[in-house]
Parts: structure tokens; C-alpha cells; sequence
């Protein structure tokens, strides 16, 4: 009897866990899926578009700076090099982006052109859905043959076949396949490259951007590659590893060490920000053992002030700055 | 099967509540190498006659003499409030100014009160206010002690602006008559006041760790003797009278015992005395000379010049201890040695090799790199605030021994205005307050 209700228990409580781990992981998944595509709203895309291009310039520039700081501690033929290429770099970048903007507008033409298509056969479909899936059937060999041809003759194909309208059915749905296939493609490429972006912002704008000129999207492509760039160069994730970024430069830059400052001393802090950026609280979490030393950290945060650029981050995006830690441990003094 | 599972789930859970629980930790290496810029505003002064000092200009010089902080120049203010309810910000953020200081001077029946007050631009918050009192002749005192206060405030590092200098001179007044004299001043050289006057030379003036005994060495009796001098009564002892060199002495961090150098066994070595019971103690017995000890925190350890490896290096030895360690590698000249209070870096004059000018050099202990401070040549005595941000030494400009003040960090380099004469000696005082 025990035996029969321990085993039944057993049986129900693997069960229950499980069921209770999918529903939080699909439950997380929700939260996941809603970080990634927020939807801003549509009335202003534009502003939002250029403030986050604007933001995504100066963190670059804060990057870069901070980097040529460290270096200039070693080397200032280094700096310069550096300097250098960096500008190097920014101008290949501009090309790079002019070039990925044109190719997109071209892109977009076909893309249009495709759409359209699209549309066409849509509507061709509704109407002849039963005569296409024979038609279908009987032309199957015809259809491995067209895919076995190249990506262009299909488009050319399918261009045919949208000014087309009237021409043969058989013809009109394997033109519509191939647009089709080629949209779908389209659509899977774009996906993949959200992903790689992961830049919610960016990413809504120009969905709303889609709508509008080749111009726009330009633009926004630019301060995309821009982003990615930036973000490759932090391996920070998303939008945290810039604004760790340009809190950890503000605070370098007010960070003036006591004569008995060392090299790999370490003080933590704990700080504690409004979304309006200015920093209500701070205090020393983990001593370096060294007054001084914690104190010139604690006067590095609070002489930062308020950072108004964190007003930009939505409340969801803020979150991680309410309260953090600071490590403070110098790798750059003489002595 | 079951187990495989819970261990997933376990750990699908553990990834998760991690996920949540991970806090931001910025971390930041580096920082600025610019002084902190503050405005020291000239202090408010209600009464009818102009005061003999400008307490604005001795902090603001304070602040800059520590390496730490910057004074904002006086021409450059938009506005000049005394009081905390004068204060702009907007005036004071267009400057840069990352501290403000301001003060107001009100007369109290023959005396002074000074109200002060310290205030973080950019936060736009008073950091901190207090006030002091004295006497019109006692406003240098006054403003050293502002500055104590803020710097210890805004650094968290006690300041040293209220401690006094030793120092000897030497005037020629001709062929045969040259006058020494010992003297006391502030911490900057100013006020000084002498101590003791001979025709004969006087060396290596000490402090005792209360600041109230100093000792020396004159060769009053034409042998160099050590003496000891209490400095408010006058009072003078001798200490030793043994044949041939009495030299450098040094107290020990309780004040109870007298290191220093006799050469009565042959060559110079290194002595403590017990200066209750005047009992002697050797040190060091090597063939090379041993000289300049200097006491360790601990008061069980002295550090020391000695030649014992060809050239002059700094070595350290516990008491009734026979073992001499080594401390300085770099370079072919290594001598006088001063240790911050803090125990981490050593004050040395240095010589590097394949070169013959004598500077001042510091040397992180724990890591043992060296960095030179001086920018001139001949360097000698160099003393370290008991704060360890500054330090004084002697030097020659124009063919004149002159002081020069340079902050242990390397930004500040300024000579001391300081009496006619020859300039040389240096020695810092404890903290007096």
C-alpha cells in the first residue's frame, strides 16, 4: 500500500516539475521575444532613428577614446598609429556603409518589384487554388528544372510573370513559386541578421523605416554597421556595453589615485542610479584596505554627476543600472 | 533516466536564477593623470584694515604643493562669493572646477573667526564647513589648518599643511667667518625662526616622533657631537662625545631611542642608544662604512647606507639581528634613505649608471621599480611629508643651495623661498596637531 502511493507520488511529481520548468522557460521565452522587438511607436521613428544613430556615434568616439587613453600610457607613436588607423578604419566604415546602403536600395527595388509580384500571385492563387495544385502536380518536372536554374533567370522569371498577368497559369505559379522562394529567403537572411544585431532600437526603427524612402533606410543601415562595429569592438552584450562603457570613462576621468595608490589594488562600490542618470548613492562595498584609495574611487563616482544620456534607455534597458558595483583597480600608475 | 533529468533541471534552474541574480560590476584601470581643479575663492573681510596674509592664496598654494589638486588662477573667477548662499554653480562648472572653496573673515573683539565652507561642482553639494579662530598673526596658521581639514575631506588623506620644516644655513660673512644657523619653519618655508647660531657647521637636524625634541649634530666643540634640543624651553643636552665621527641620528617611532653612526671601533657603524639609560647598542659591524639609519615603522627595524658591496645601496636590518638585506639594485648610487609613513615607498638620492648627477628617486618596496622625482642635479636630504604626498629637498640653483618642494606624484616642482645663504638639510616634522 505504502509501496503503490509512494510510486504513484513519484509518478505525478517528475511530471508537475517538468510541466512547471516548460511553463516558466516558455514564460521566460515570452520576456525574451519581447526584449528583442519592442515596438516603439510608429508616430516618431525618425527622431528615434537619428537620436540612436547620434548615440551610437558618440559611444564609438568613447570607445575609441578610452582605448587610445590606455595606450598613450605605453607608447604615444602607438597612440598615433592607432589614431591613424582608427581614422583608417572609420572612413573604410563610411564607404563600407555608403556601399551596403546602395546595394540595400538596389535590394529594395527587387524587393518591391518582388512584393508585388507576390501580391499578384497571391491573388492569382485564391482565385485558381485548385487548378494551381494540379497544374502543380502534372508540371512538377518542369518546376525541379526551373530550380535546378539560377537564382536570375528565376527572377527574371518572376519579373516576367508579375507584368505578365495574363500569361499562361502553369507559368504565372512557378514564377510565383520562385518569388515566393526568393522572399522567403529574403526574409530568413533578414532574420539572421536581427539577430546578429540584437539591437532593439535599431531594429524597430527600421521596421517603420521599411515604409519609407530608400533615403531613410540608408541612413539607418550606416548607423547599423556603425553599431555592429562599436559592438564587436566591446564584446559587451547589446546596449549595456556602451553605457558601461561611458560610465566607465566618465569615472576615469575624475579617477585621481592617492600617492599610495599601487597597481592591482582594488576597491568595490556600489552605486546606486536614478533613470535620469544622476547617481543617488554611493558606497564602498569591498575595501581595499587603503582610506585614500577608497575614497579617491567613491569621489571618481560621485564627481561623474548625472549622466543624461542614460535617459534615452527605456525602463526595461535601465534596469541593470538602478543599483551595480564598480571595481576600481588601477593598471596604469608609475609607481 | 529521473536522475539525468533532475540534473538538467537543476541546472536549467541554476542558469536561470544566475541569469536574474548577476549583477553590473563595472570595472575601471585606469585614470586621470591631471590634477583636481578647485577654486579657492579670496576670503570674505568685513573689517577696515587689509590683513597681513591672503589665507585664499596659502590654502590654494597648500592644495597645489600636494600634487593633488590644481587652484583655479584668481583672474580667471566670474564671481567671488564668501558666503555658501553666494554661490553660483553655473560660474564655477564653466571653469571646470571640480571643488569650490570659500571663506569669510569676521572680526571678534581683537580676534578672527573664519567661516569656510567646501563645495562639490559638479554635484552641486556642500561637502563640508567649519570655522577657526585667532589672532590676526595667527591667519597662516588659520589657513594651514583650512587646508587640512578639506585636503583630509576630499582625499581621505590626513593633511600635512600645519607641520614645520628644519633646516640649516650657512652664510659666509668672510674668509674666515662663516655663521650657521638652525632654523623653523612652515611646512612652505615661510615664518622661519631660528634655533641655534654657531660659527661652526651644524648638520642632519631630526625631529623626535612628538616634535617637540630635535636633535643635530655641531661641531660647536670643532668634533662633531650629536645634541639634543627641546624646542619650546631651549633646552639643549649633549648625547655623545665618543672619538672620532658622531653622526646622522635618528629617533626611533616612540621617541625613546637614538640611532646614529660612530666610528669609535675604526669605521663608521650604525648605533642605538637607549636614551632613558644612555645604554649603547651596536647595530652593524662590517669593514664598510654603515651610515644613515632610518627607523622603520616597527621600531625594530632600521634602514641604512652602506658601500659593503663596492658602491653606495640601502640595506635594512632588524635589531639584534646580524643580516643585512638588501633593498636597492637599480643603479650605482643609492643613499640617505626616508620612508613614507605608509611603509610602500622609499625616498632615496640615486645615481643611475653611466651617469654623475644625484637625484631623488622613489621605490615602490613591494614592487621594487624606481622613479626618478628631481629634475636638477646634486640632489641631497631629501624628507617626505608625514603624509607621504610631498617631499623636500636640497639642491643648488645658481651656484646657491636652495630647498625645492615636489609632490611624491611628480606634477608639483617649486623651490621654497627660504633665507640668504646656503640652504641645505632639510628635515620634515611629524604631524604636529
Amino acid at each position: 500500500m505504502q509501496r503503490a502511493e509512494r510510486s504513484s507520488s513519484q509518478s505525478y511529481f517528475w511530471p508537475t516539475v517538468f510541466a512547471v520548468g516548460l511553463h516558466v522557460i516558455i514564460f521566460g521565452m515570452l520576456f525574451v521575444s519581447f526584449a528583442m522587438t519592442p515596438d516603439l511607436p510608429p508616430s516618431k521613428p525618425i527622431v528615434q532613428a537619428t537620436l540612436y544613430q547620434l548615440k551610437s556615434q558618440s559611444q564609438a568616439t568613447t570607445q575609441t577614446n578610452q582605448k587610445l587613453a590606455g595606450e598613450a600610457q605605453k607608447t604615444a607613436a602607438k597612440q598615433y598609429e592607432a589614431e591613424q588607423l582608427e581614422q583608417r578604419k572609420v572612413e573604410q566604415q563610411k564607404q563600407a556603409a555608403a556601399k551596403a546602403a546602395e546595394q540595400k536600395k538596389v535590394e529594395d527595388a527587387r524587393k518591391a518589384e518582388a512584393a508585388k509580384a507576390e501580391a499578384a500571385k497571391k491573388s492569382a492563387e485564391v482565385k485558381k487554388a485548385e487548378e494551381a495544385k494540379a497544374a502543380e502536380q502534372k508540371k512538377q518536372a518542369e518546376i525541379a528544372k526551373k530550380k535546378a536554374a539560377d537564382e536570375a533567370a528565376k527572377k527574371k522569371a518572376a519579373e516576367e510573370a508579375a507584368k505578365k498577368k495574363a500569361a499562361e497559369e502553369a507559368q504565372k505559379k512557378t514564377a510565383a513559386e520562385a518569388a515566393k522562394k526568393q522572399a522567403a529567403a529574403e526574409e530568413a537572411k533578414k532574420k539572421a541578421a536581427e539577430e546578429a544585431r540584437k539591437k532593439t532600437a535599431a531594429e524597430a526603427a527600421r521596421k517603420s523605416a521599411e515604409d519609407k524612402k530608400a533615403q531613410a533606410l540608408a541612413e539607418l543601415l550606416a548607423d547599423d554597421t556603425q553599431r555592429q562595429q562599436a559592438m564587436a569592438d566591446t564584446q559587451g552584450d547589446q546596449v549595456a556595453g556602451d553605457f558601461d562603457d561611458l560610465i566607465r570613462m566618465r569615472a576615469a576621468q575624475g579617477w585621481t589615485r592617492p600617492p599610495s595608490a599601487r597597481n592591482n589594488m582594488s576597491v568595490s562600490l556600489r552605486v546606486n542610479m536614478l533613470p535620469d542618470g544622476t547617481i543617488t548613492a554611493v558606497s564602498v562595498s569591498r575595501s581595499s584596505g587603503d582610506a585614500p584609495f577608497d575614497s579617491s574611487a567613491v569621489a571618481a563616482v560621485k564627481n561623474i554627476g548625472r549622466l543624461t544620456e542614460m535617459q534615452g534607455l527605456s525602463a526595461q534597458e535601465f534596469q541593470p543600472y538602478r543599483s551595480f558595483t564598480m571595481t576600481f583597480t588601477p593598471e596604469d600608475l608609475a609607481l | 533516466m529521473i536522475n539525468y533529468l533532475r540534473g538538467f533541471t537543476v541546472l536549467l534552474l541554476l542558469v536561470l536564477g544566475s541569469a536574474v541574480a548577476q549583477e553590473k560590476n563595472i570595472v575601471v584601470t585606469s585614470g586621470s593623470d591631471r590634477a583636481i581643479p578647485i577654486a579657492v575663492v579670496p576670503f570674505g573681510w568685513q573689517g577696515g584694515s587689509v590683513l597681513p596674509e591672503d589665507m585664499a592664496e596659502i590654502i590654494g598654494n597648500d592644495m597645489r604643493n600636494s600634487g593633488i589638486f590644481e587652484p583655479i588662477p584668481r583672474q580667471n573667477m566670474i564671481s567671488m562669493p564668501a558666503r555658501p548662499s553666494e554661490v553660483i554653480f553655473r560660474d564655477w562648472k564653466a571653469l571646470g572646477a571640480q571643488y569650490l572653496l570659500v571663506g569669510d573673515i569676521q572680526p571678534s573683539g581683537g580676534r578672527l573667526q573664519v567661516q569656510f565652507a567646501v563645495f562639490n561642482v559638479t554635484t552641486e553639494q556642500q561637502v563640508m564647513t567649519g570655522s577657526v579662530g585667532g589672532t590676526p598673526d595667527q591667519l597662516r596658521d588659520m589657513a594651514h589648518y583650512i587646508s587640512d581639514q578639506s585636503f583630509e575631506k576630499l582625499t581621505g588623506i590626513k593633511g600635512a599643511f600645519s607641520t614645520r620644516l628644519l633646516y640649516v644655513t650657512a652664510e659666509r660673512m668672510n674668509a674666515a667667518n662663516t655663521r650657521y644657523t638652525l632654523q623653523r619653519s612652515d611646512y612652505d618655508g615661510a615664518r622661519a625662526v631660528t634655533l641655534l647660531q654657531s660659527r661652526e657647521p651644524i648638520l642632519s637636524p631630526r625631529y623626535s616622533p612628538d616634535g617637540r625634541r630635535i636633535a643635530y649634530v655641531s661641531f660647536e666643540q670643532k668634533r662633531p657631537r650629536i645634541f639634543m634640543q627641546h624646542i619650546d624651553t631651549g633646552r639643549r643636552e649633549q648625547i655623545t662625545n665618543y672619538e672620532g665621527l658622531n653622526g646622522a641620528p635618528a629617533f626611533s617611532p616612540d621617541g625613546n631611542r637614538l640611532a646614529f653612526v660612530l666610528s669609535k671601533d675604526g669605521n663608521p657603524e650604525i648605533y642605538v642608544m637607549d636614551l632613558g639609560s644612555r645604554q649603547l647598542q651596536r647595530l652593524t659591524n662590517h669593514y664598510a662604512i654603515d651610515t644613515e639609519p632610518f627607523w622603520g615603522a616597527d621600531g625594530q627595524t632600521i634602514y641604512f647606507t652602506s658601500d659593503r658591496a663596492g658602491k653606495p645601496q640601502i640595506y635594512k636590518q632588524r635589531l639584534g639581528s646580524n643580516n643585512a638585506e638588501r633593498v636597492t639594485f637599480v643603479g650605482n648610487y643609492n643613499a640617505n634613505p626616508k620612508l613614507s609613513a605608509d611603509e610602500k615607498t622609499l625616498v632615496m638620492i640615486h645615481r643611475q649608471d653611466g651617469y654623475t648627477n644625484f637625484k631623488v628617486a622613489a621605490q615602490d618596496l613591494q614592487r621594487g621599480n624606481l622613479r626618478l622625482l628631481s629634475d636638477t642635479s646634486l640632489d641631497e636630504s631629501p624628507t617626505v611629508a608625514p603624509n607621504g604626498t610631498m617631499l623636500i629637498y636640497a639642491t643648488r640653483q645658481q651656484g646657491r643651495g636652495v630647498l625645492m618642494l615636489v609632490s611624491i606624484n611628480g606634477r608639483v616642482r617649486l623651490p621654497l623661498p627660504t633665507a640668504q645663504g646656503e640652504v641645505r638639510e632639510p628635515s620634515w616634522s611629524p604631524y604636529l596637531n
